[in-house]
């Protein structure tokens, strides 16, 4: 049988080919094989399992016997996720060993596996994973990244371009300016040009003939050159100051506009810190070598060929001398380069460690505070500010280094000018005169300002290289995907379908398992669970700020993925777990979603939460600014304004994580009949652990550690005496204990 | 809260079964089977601080320091561990390429040479205040590298640190 055809996750390593080739008999069909990555032993080293019509098989590299095992003698089959690896037990012997890579195959092949009974010669296991496998082998040939779904674009690869394409689409927009300018910086080369040419004729013929008339006249035309550059200069200076302005602009307003679409989980991964870098320093850099690239680079690079037009011009032979340090000035560049390169990597990996300390402990300075920890803060942000300054004396000593030594040859240069010029001069060969030597010098110290630039280029070039990398992380990362956008939806009615979700946030754990549920439009749903089951994980699912669960949640019958993203949020008004408020007045908070809401409209909201009564009792009423992430509020308040912010929308699904969570009874029975009425009709997620918050729920969910166990009306709960009966108990003991204990204090104080 | 029973003598004995799970069998004579080990501090404490969990994820133990164990108690868990936990030690990177801002590693580590991705746009890796780093692929999975400044300066410490 040909091993190249058989359904595997990876090509079969070629040792395993031929040991597979022995195992198998003559009419066995494989049906696929999975590729692990480790032994059983935990090196590294090629191993397989092959599943055939009637057997599993295992196999590994090295002198391991393999290990068979009839389909119909399976009596279990498992995986462990263990700390960077997972292991495959069949009949609870240890059969595969991989690392992450392959580990959702191996819990497909455990399950399917485990329930082979029902499928003896492995016919759906085969496609469910070659329905894996295809999934997984779904990324870009180019890059290698994983792509949204089969046959879609690389985000990666169409946007990503040559850095040059990238940034000079910042440029266009402001390419009048820029060829302005550099039109008027030709007149300025020209201008630089002739001061020298004069002197010859000063030193050749005005001096030695004492012409007066003629050194007035060559006095006053240098004059007018002069004013001239200072004019262009000057103009020059403010027109590209302000190109820079806009280019920075239109960069930081693109980066903050990318950075508001980016999914939740680059969030999860990348510090705030270091966007707030990028955002600040990076656009500043890259903009800053951009117009050092189209203004000074043109014009210095105008100059050097206009200087060695004239140089060759007036005498061949000492203008070939004088490009001498050139090679070697150009290969100390690209030396140069590569070591400073990676320092400015360091530097700027120390910097965003700065400033992601600065954003994380600066809010947090009550909590720092009330611990005492001041003194502890600082030593670690010296520590950081430490490593920072270790990284910048590395950079400070290359980097004055570099220019020094290419100093020194351009110096180096001119001795030769002197040396060899001045002696042709004396000895009168070459057509060399005095005034043609002097002039020549001249020419020649200005020759080196250019090679100095390009050579210097290289830091500059790096350094934005730096920044330009970090700002395209931003803008070429993936955006939340929105596949359905246009397909915008009206009212939805409410029904919602969980089928077959599993979630993980990283491979470590899963952290949602198998979830089915369906919810009926105008249901009251409420979830309970211990905390870290997972609650608030299904609803971050429902609000798409994760899409890459297994399984697929469908709203009215259609997968919430095909559906406009803006318009699919907007019609589901959820109060979270930890309601943030913005810098901002209490208006602007409660209408986040559209601050053209009527006002009256906003004052009803805030009613209907109960927040109405404290707003109004504040000196500055719905014009109070609220501090960063709120301060200024009770978090009791802070959670009405956040349930008036979602019921304003006046969306059709309802979600409240833990809404009245931090405020008093009486405060959550006012609340609570106000979300009784507003939810009349609609579909309503409620996640509570006062179980007391759910008495209008027609439905209640159970969820523990990552799975739906119980499901069902209150009554059909109670009646199973499961988990939810416990919980119940649980907290009418404790209600029950604290009214006894109020009771007594109560006949005390009488 | 019930008390914490913390293992720190010779007279506890660990034994070890098939599916890399313990036995215990306290001083006081009490014993808990079917135990997982799981380390408290995975990234600092490699030999200490080891809870002992049952079939329900509960606590029963934790052991204190495996060098307080007697011989062949150490080694149950020892083995335990080192199954379970699988974070090679990378002790020479031959080649790094930075692709769309993907390192594609290969490095040569204790536990045999192998190849993987890093995600360099999220910077996927911790640097420890001992000069350890410790690297995270785009599968989860967790790579040690004991001290950059070891490591030859001209590739990992170029790209990474
Ligand atoms: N961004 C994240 N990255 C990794 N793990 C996470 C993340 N958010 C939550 N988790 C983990 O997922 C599990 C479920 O968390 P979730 O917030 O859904 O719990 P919950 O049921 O809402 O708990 P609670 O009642 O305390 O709010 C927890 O174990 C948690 O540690
Ligand atoms: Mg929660």
């Amino acid at each position: 049988m040909n091993l190249n055809d058989v359904l595997s996750n990876r090509p079969i390593p070629e040792a395993l080919q031929e040991k597979l080739q022995a195992e198998i008999g003559q009419n066995e069909k494989i049906r696929f094989v999975i590729v692990g990555d480790l032994t059983t032993e935990g090196q590294y080293g090629d191993c397989l399992l092959a599943v055939t019509e009637s057997r599993v098989l295992c196999i590994e590299s090295g002198d391991t016997v393999p290990f068979a095992l009839p389909l119909c003698d399976i009596s279990s089959a498992s995986v462990r996720r263990l700390y960077s690896n997972a292991v495959l037990y069949l009949n609870k012997k240890a059969a595969l060993r991989a690392s992450f890579a392959v580990v959702a195959l191996m819990e497909a092949v455990a399950k399917g596996l485990s329930d082979i009974g029902e499928d003896p010669t492995a016919e759906n296991l085969t496609e469910t994973v070659r329905h894996l496998i295809e999934k997984e082998q779904c990324f870009c040939p180019k890059c290698g990244r994983a792509l949204i779904h089969p046959g879609a674009e690389c985000l990666n690869c169409i946007s990503k371009g040559r850095l040059i394409k990238k940034l000079s689409a910042y440029l266009k927009p402001q390419i009048k300016p820029i060829l302005l300018s550099i039109i008027i910086s030709v007149i300025t080369v020209i201008a630089e040009l002739v001061p020298p040419y004069v002197t010859k004729t000063l030193v050749d013929n005005v001096i030695p003939q004492k012409n007066i008339r003629l050194l007035c006249g060559v006095v006053a035309f240098l004059l007018a050159i002069y004013v001239l550059q200072a004019v262009i200069a000057t103009f020059r200076g403010n027109l590209m100051r302000l190109t820079g302005a806009k280019i920075i602009f239109a960069l930081r307003s693109d980066v903050y506009k990318k950075a508001q679409y980016l999914p939740v989980s680059y969030y999860d991964k990348t510090s705030t810190g270091s966007i707030y870098a990028r955002i600040s320093n990076d656009t500043n850099t890259l903009n800053n070598f951009m117009l050092r690239v189209t203004q000074e680079a043109i014009v210095q690079f105008l100059i050097l060929i206009g200087i060695m037009i004239v140089m060759f011009c007036m005498n061949w032979r000492l203008a070939l001398l004088s490009l001498a340090p050139v090679p070697v000035v150009a290969i100390g560049a690209r030396f140069f380069g590569k070591k400073i390169k990676p320092v400015y990597h360091r530097i700027w990996t120390r910097w965003s460690s700065i400033s992601g300390l600065l954003s994380d402990t600066l809010p947090g300075i009550r909590v720092i505070k009330a611990f005492a920890g001041e003194k502890r803060a600082i030593e670690k942000f010296d520590r950081y500010n430490n490593n920072w300054l270790k990284e910048e004396r590395r950079a400070s000593f290359l980097t004055s280094l570099f220019p020094q030594s290419v100093n020194f040859f351009i110096t180096c240069g001119t001795l030769i000018i002197w040396g060899l010029g001045g002696s042709w001069t004396i000895h009168g060969v070459a057509g060399m005169s005095t005034g043609l030597l002097v002039s020549f010098l001249s020419y020649a110290a200005m020759f080196y300002v250019p090679v100095n630039f390009f050579a210097n280029l290289s830091d500059s070039y790096q350094q934005a290289l730096t920044s330009a990398e970090r700002l395209l992380d931003i803008l070429d990362a993936e955006p939340e995907a929105d596949l359905g956008k246009g397909n915008a939806v009206g009212t939805f009615k409410g029904r919602i379908e969980y089928k077959n979700v599993s979630f993980s946030f990283d491979k470590t754990d899963k952290t949602l398992q198998n979830i089915n549920l369906t919810i009926e439009p105008g249901d009251i749903v409420g979830i309970v669970g211990t905390t870290g089951a997972g609650k608030s994980t299904l609803i971050n699912l429902l609000m798409r700020f994760y899409d890459n669960y297994e399984g697929e949640i469908l709203v009215d019958g259609q997968d919430i993925r095909t559906i406009d993203m803006e318009s699919f949020r907007s019609q589901i008004g959820f109060v979270q777990q930890e309601p943030l408020m913005f810098h901002d007045t209490i208006f602007n908070n409660i209408a986040l979603a559209d601050p053209d809401l009527p006002v009256e409209a906003v004052i009803e909201a805030a009613d209907v939460s109960n927040a109405h009564e404290f707003i109004a009792a504040m000196p500055d009423g719905y014009d109070t600014v609220l501090g960063e992430r709120g301060t200024g509020l009770s978090g009791g308040e802070r959670q009405r304004i956040s349930i008036a912010r979602a019921i304003i929308k006046n969306p059709s699904i309802l979600i409240f994580d833990e809404a009245t969570a931090s405020v008093d009874s009486e405060t959550e029975h006012l609340i609570q009949g106000a979300i009784e009425r507003l939810i009349s009709g609609r579909t309503t997620l409620m996640i509570a652990h006062r179980l007391s918050t759910l008495r209008r729920a027609n439905k209640i969910v159970v969820v523990d550690n990552g799975q739906i166990i119980e499901c069902g009306t209150p009554a059909e709960l109670m009646a199973q005496k499961g988990k939810y009966y416990r919980l119940i108990e649980i907290q009418n003991m404790f209600e029950e204990a604290q009214r006894r204990n109020e009771d007594e204090r109560f006949d005390m104080g009488g | 809260m019930t008390v914490r029973i913390w293992i720190d003598n010779e007279d506890t004995r660990i034994t070890l079964r098939e599916g890399l799970q313990l036995d215990i069998v306290l001083p006081d004579g009490k014993s808990f089977n079917n135990l997982t080990a799981r380390r408290l501090f995975p990234i600092s404490k490699h030999n200490e601080y080891v809870t002992l969990l049952d079939e329900n994820g509960k606590e029963v133990a934790v052991i204190r320091s495996l060098e307080k164990l007697s011989r062949e108690s150490r080694a149950a868990v020892s083995q335990v561990l080192q199954q379970s936990y699988f974070i090679p030690k990378i002790e020479a990177i031959t080649d790094i390429r930075d692709k769309y801002g993907i390192f594609h590693i290969t490095a040569k580590t204790d536990h045999g040479n192998c190849s993987f991705k890093v995600n360099a746009r999220t910077r996927s890796w911790t640097v420890l205040p001992d000069r350890r780093v410790i690297l995270r692929d785009t599968n989860d999975n967790r790579y040690e590298i004991p001290d950059h400044e070891q490591l030859d300066r001209k590739s990992a410490d170029k790209y990474l640190f």
